[in-house]
């Protein structure tokens, strides 16, 4: 693809993506998706939220006694942290062999690819929306809910979707030209819960550190952002908030260009 | 209105094929070396050809003498590697059965999965559902895991929803395949209507006598290049020498 013509061709792309038909493909491969997640099992959707409940468990226990003494509502600042980094875990995961798993749909239909990973992402964010509610609870019951502060969630929500859909895009892509990605990824999850402020707040850390984990690691000024809205606790920073926006942004159509340019080849290798 | 349909200028399609089993080392040099350790593979090989709007084209040759690949790159699912290509038109393709469908989901489920990915809305199958399972012979498995469907059932599935699909332009990759001669008989009639129509169909198959049928015309690829197009039954008839020379 010729990338002097490519804003032009990501505009048109993106507006057949989502006509009337590829709209209905959308929603019925997010319905199968989703009833696929928990096929079979008996606790079912229960699972999405046993999983984080846990986490919140251990590392509630484990932490408390080093930072939860330092600040107000700990039990909800490590829930809005283990949902955040579990959801980007768990979306760009499933993302991750999306073309190989579907291959008839990739190599005998002309649906758009993009779908089959706009499916797993939204099947993760209906679980992550109902997270957030619970979230949304707790602090009203900490006493640190602000409405107002609320209307700021859902641009950075559609942020936080670009860039994990960035991340699918470029993982499933990768993964077409070599399976390793799959392994790399798993240690790169494990390490996510350290290199981001899930359990620590921020100004507790080295500046070199900080440095590190802000500008390093993308999910970081979206979490910031999270804790920032969700626990008002007078410490919104604008500026953190709009560079939420424009790395998600940055980052997708960065993303998208590169599964563009290479899809051809990818779908081949699907 | 433009009345050709499909026209294909020295068209070529190229795979890469790898030369020897892939092991860690032999990633590492081609990598260092810029190899990618690979053969290139024609599986088109500047072919040129028309196709007239309305026209019923079947589409030979041997397995794997590019047929299937062919109908993908028409269908715009593959890029051609050189030559031109310019199709007037919205092909909808039927290349296979299990295309749109998730062997764990219930028939039912696979239903509104299988038509939304050939453009058909929940609210319309949902009219439909009973006839399509009556026609696939399916009603008392609607809840069944597709897994459980024999192949034939399958195609037989796939086939009863697709034949809903209204477009003036379709194609066919082996669709009746696996199929017993009672489902073959009920297909008849939408073949039958489809051959009547003004709509363009192309075909791709083994079955000589059903392509007789409902083509007129035929394009035979041999080792892909196109070794013959014109009359159906012309091309059926040295197609079929061809095994009898060898």
């Amino acid at each position: 693809m010729n990338s002097k013509i490519f804003p032009f061709k990501l505009i048109i792309r993106i507006s057949k993506l989502f006509s009337k038909k590829n709209r209905n493909i959308l929603r019925e491969l997010t319905r199968s998706e989703f009833k696929l997640t928990d096929h079979n099992s008996i606790l079912g959707i229960s699972w999405s939220f046993i999983n984080p409940s846990l986490t919140l468990l251990v590392m509630y226990f484990i932490f408390k006694g080093r930072f939860g003494q330092k600040f107000y509502a700990y039990p909800l600042y490590l829930l809005i942290g283990i949902i955040t980094v579990n959801f980007f875990i768990s979306a760009t995961s499933a993302s991750i062999k999306v073309f190989s798993s579907n291959r008839d749909i990739v190599l005998n239909t002309t649906s758009p690819r993009e779908l089959l990973i706009l499916s797993q992402l939204f099947v993760h964010t209906y679980k992550f929306i109902i997270e957030l509610v619970i979230c949304l609870v707790l602090s009203l019951f900490y006493g640190i809910f602000s409405p107002i502060f609320i209307l700021l969630l859902l641009p950075l929500l559609l942020s936080y979707l670009f860039l994990i859909a960035s991340f699918g895009f470029l993982l499933s892509t990768v993964y077409c030209f070599a399976r390793d990605i799959e392994y790399i990824w798993v240690l790169t999850s494990r390490l996510l819960f350290f290199v981001t402020p899930v359990f620590y707040k921020l100004n507790y850390t080295s500046p070199s550190f900080r440095n590190a984990i802000y500008w390093g690691n993308p999910i970081t000024p979206f979490l910031t952002s999270f804790y920032e809205i969700i626990m008002n606790s007078g410490s919104f920073r604008l500026s953190n908030y709009l560079y939420a926006l424009l790395l998600g942004f940055i980052f997708f159509v960065f993303g998208y260009f590169i599964f563009l340019v290479i899809e051809n080849s990818t779908v081949e290798r699907a | 209105m433009n009345d050709i349909i499909i026209k294909a200028g020295h068209l070529s399609k190229r795979f890469h094929v790898r030369k020897k089993e892939k092991t860690f080392l032999r990633t590492i040099k081609s990598l260092l070396r810029a190899n990618y350790d690979s053969d290139e593979l024609y599986v088109l090989k500047d072919i040129s050809f028309e196709i007239k709007r309305g026209d019923k084209v079947a589409i030979i040759g041997k397995n794997g003498c590019g047929k299937t690949t062919l109908l993908r790159i028409l269908a715009g699912i593959y890029d051609l590697t050189s030559g031109a290509l310019c199709v007037n038109g919205n092909p909808v393709s039927f290349l296979k059965s299990s295309a749109g469908t998730y062997s764990e989901l219930t028939i039912t489920d696979n239903i509104y999965l299988f038509g939304a990915i050939y453009g058909l809305e929940r609210d319309f199958l949902r009219n439909k559902i009973d006839k399509i399972l009556d026609t696939a012979e399916l009603t008392r498995l609607a809840f069944c895991p597709l897994k459980e469907l024999s192949s034939g059932q399958a195609v037989r599935f796939a086939f009863s929803i697709f034949s809903l699909v209204e477009s003036d332009f379709l194609m066919f990759d082996e669709s009746l395949v696996s199929l017993d001669a009672g489902f073959a008989e009920k297909s008849k009639v939408y073949f039958e209507n489809l051959f009547r129509s003004e709509k363009t169909v192309l075909m791709a198959s083994h079955n000589a006598h059903f392509l007789n049928d409902y083509c007129k015309t035929a394009l035979w690829i041999d080792d892909g290049r196109i070794r013959m197009h014109g009359k159906i039954n012309e091309v059926i008839g040295a197609y079929d020498r061809s095994f009898q020379n060898s």
